[in-house]
């Protein structure tokens, strides 16, 4: 390998070095130096941004470290979801982490490892490079479920998504060995040379039976039905700001690898199309009834995100049948979502404090007199969730059925428009508690400083912003989507 | 005929390690299975292949499996050992399996190249490890450096997991309650 290629492959994984620096560098002054934890949360914050400028100065097309890594505009956008994401979390964390007295050097550590991992699943070329960012931010991700190591509910959770998380990816690796045993090939781009080479009607029962296994495995993953049973308790134990994380980071990142698998698998379409109608629709409505029973915020929001997977999946059964549209319609609506689930999360992070958890419904009461701020960016981002114009999840939604209806999939844009219509119901619960409710007693003000409350902010913003003006990330969902077709 | 041999212990030890009565019997018959499968490795000549699955899976794995075993109640676990609402689940599956491997790995695959013509590539490129030290160092270094961060995560997480001595406690008594 000479240098220059070398100095190349190095400047296309810029981002990702910056941040495993920044993490290095937490865990040693966490260790050395016993600093106050704020400057770590500082510095993370710092490390991520640095990363997100490089992100503009790396190369837009090509493949990196001899074809282990894409280059494309889809990983580049991907990479600043995750960013992004992440920087949000360490922004809301710092106070929950207080009042639960578990501020410590790992936490930030941690999620910047994890947001690594998630930004190299996304830019995978290769079922390898695939599994090993899947394994870091797993890994990250068990312990950070058990941060509270004294609270039963956060080690139950743990102890469930390690085992269970596990099992996924034993199923997932076992699926890559069937398809490896059909093709001869880890790499991507090798798999859909060698499928897109055979004649019509060439099937092979390992290649089925593999794809299959990928897709049970990554299904996991994003918590799709009936592979989501693990989500809402994780959540629930789990603290509330790395329950923020995990409803958008893993699941996106899982997303994003299975939009590549899925091309990749194109000639199969007929195949996935067909077995993904049938999770998406499963998805949606057990995630939206199952959502409507909570007397949790928290679990509410973890079925809730079970069902906008379920929305997301209505675009990817469209690009069995018209690739261009359907792809880039399910990436678009998770783009459009990240920002409202992470805050709605975050408002509940934000609202733990001496004796309250925050999570029920009935401590949301009265939120509006008590909290005004935290309660407006709450409705903001509930009614991005719902799907409300002039918020970004509106767009998502509307991308995602038109998709399915360009599609001649009438059906399944009529079912998720009724699931839309359920899930108003427990949405608007949260706003009509917060708003048209006296508060029960006496309740502390949420003590939340600045910093989270400017990601709170910014996060808020950023959702109007996007549906206000969704044109320009319209297009650049259809523009990553078409760099990886 | 080796192949025979070798394929029968491995077998025989693996039915071995979900029958046997005694946890630290199955343990052991696991050692047998691990050490047979490293065996069938040098069959295939792949050298490297068999030291790693012995160094690391018989020796290092197998460790920390009697380690485990010497922290709980062994008589304990002998008698809640028994899986017997499961049984008829995992012979279903195990019958899945077989038909699969019946389907799908006899009729072999075209993709993959004959082991006679493997074996002479190999020897050709300068023997088994040579080729992995080279691959590793070239074509996947990317994934080679970046599954040492995956150890370091696993190391963090152990140090953070070891640092509360407190939890262990509490969390065996949680286990209970719930139950």
């Amino acid at each position: 390998m000479d240098l220059a290629q070398l100095y190349r492959d190095m400047q296309a994984i810029l981002p990702e070095m910056i941040l495993a620096v920044t993490a290095l560098l937490a865990l040693i002054l966490d260790f050395l130096t016993k600093c106050k934890k704020s400057y770590l949360a500082c510095l993370s914050v710092a490390g991520i941004s640095i990363a997100v400028i490089s992100v503009w100065g790396i190369p837009t097309e090509g493949l990196a470290f001899s074809r282990l890594l894409h280059v494309d505009l889809f990983a580049l956008l991907y990479k600043l979801v995750f960013l992004s994401a992440g920087a949000m979390v360490i922004l809301i964390s710092g106070d929950y982490l207080d009042v639960q007295n578990k501020r410590s050097g790992e936490y930030y550590v941690l999620v910047l490892l994890a947001t690594l991992g998630m930004m190299v699943m996304a830019a995978a070329a290769n079922f390898l490079t695939m599994y090993l960012g899947l394994e870091l931010s797993s890994l990250c991700f068990y312990i950070l479920c058990g941060l509270q190591t004294k609270d039963a509910r956060s080690n139950e959770a743990a102890l469930k998504y390690f085992v269970l998380g596990l099992m996924a990816s034993a199923i997932l690796i076992y699926g890559i060995s069937l398809i490896y045993g059909a093709t001869g090939s880890l790499s991507l781009i090798r798999i859909e040379k060698v499928l897109s080479g055979q004649p019509e009607g060439w099937k092979s029962i390992g290649l089925i039976a593999g794809m299959t296994l990928t897709l049970v495995g990554l299904s996991f993953k994003i918590a799709a039905v009936p592979f989501h049973m693990w989500a809402p308790d994780v959540y629930e134990g789990a603290p509330t700001p790395v329950a923020a994380f995990m409803s958008v980071g893993p699941k996106i990142a899982a997303f994003a690898a299975l939009l590549r698998v899925l091309v990749a698998l194109f000639p199969l379409s007929v195949q996935w199309g067909g077995i993904f109608a049938v999770i998406s629709v499963l998805t949606m409505t057990v995630g939206n009834l199952l959502a409507l029973r909570q007397e949790s915020v928290k679990r509410m929001l973890a079925y809730s995100g079970i069902a906008h997977v379920g929305y997301a999946l209505i675009g990817v059964v469209a690009g069995a049948y018209s690739k261009d549209i359907g792809l880039s319609s399910a990436l678009l609506y998770f783009l459009m979502y990240f920002m409202a689930n992470l805050g709605a999360f975050g408002v509940l992070a934000v609202l733990c404090r001496g004796g309250h958890t925050g999570e029920t419904y009935e401590e949301l009461k009265g939120l509006a007199a008590n909290s005004p701020p935290a309660a407006f960016f709450m409705t903001i981002f509930i009614f991005s969730l719902l799907g409300i114009p002039p918020t970004g999840g509106f767009i998502g939604k509307l991308w995602v059925f038109a998709a399915a209806v360009k599609s001649d999939l009438m059906w399944l844009a009529a079912v998720g428009l009724v699931n839309a219509l359920i899930s108003t119901y427990y949405y608007l619960r949260v706003i009509v508690m917060m708003y048209m409710h006296e508060p029960e007693a006496e309740q502390p003000a949420p003590a939340a400083s600045y910093m989270a409350y400017s990601a709170l902010a910014i996060m808020a913003v950023v959702t109007v912003f996007m549906g206000a003006n969704p044109r320009p990330f319209i297009e650049l969902a259809q523009r990553s989507m078409a760099a990886i077709i | 005929m080796a192949f025979l041999i070798l394929a029968a212990i491995a077998v025989a030890s693996a039915v071995m390690v979900v029958s046997v009565k005694n946890v630290v019997h199955s343990a052991f018959s696991l050692v047998v299975t691990l050490f047979s499968v490293g065996c069938l490795f040098i069959l295939l000549r792949a050298e490297f292949l068999a030291a790693t699955q012995i160094l690391i899976y018989v020796g290092s794995i197998m460790i920390l499996i009697i380690f485990a075993l010497m922290l709980i109640d062994i008589k304990e676990a002998n008698r809640q050992r028994r899986f017997h609402h499961q049984s008829k689940f995992v012979i279903g599956i195990g019958i899945i399996l077989v038909i699969e491997i019946i389907l799908f790995i006899i009729p072999r695959s075209e993709f993959i190249e004959s082991p006679e013509k493997l074996i002479a590539r190999t020897a050709e490129a300068g023997g088994n490890i040579q080729i992995i030290g080279q691959s590793l160092f070239t074509d996947f270094i990317f994934a080679f450096e970046f599954a040492s961060i995956i150890i370091l995560v696993a190391i963090v997480a152990a140090i953070f997991l070891g640092k509360q001595p407190t939890s262990i406690i509490k969390k065996s008594s949680v286990i209970k309650d719930s139950s």
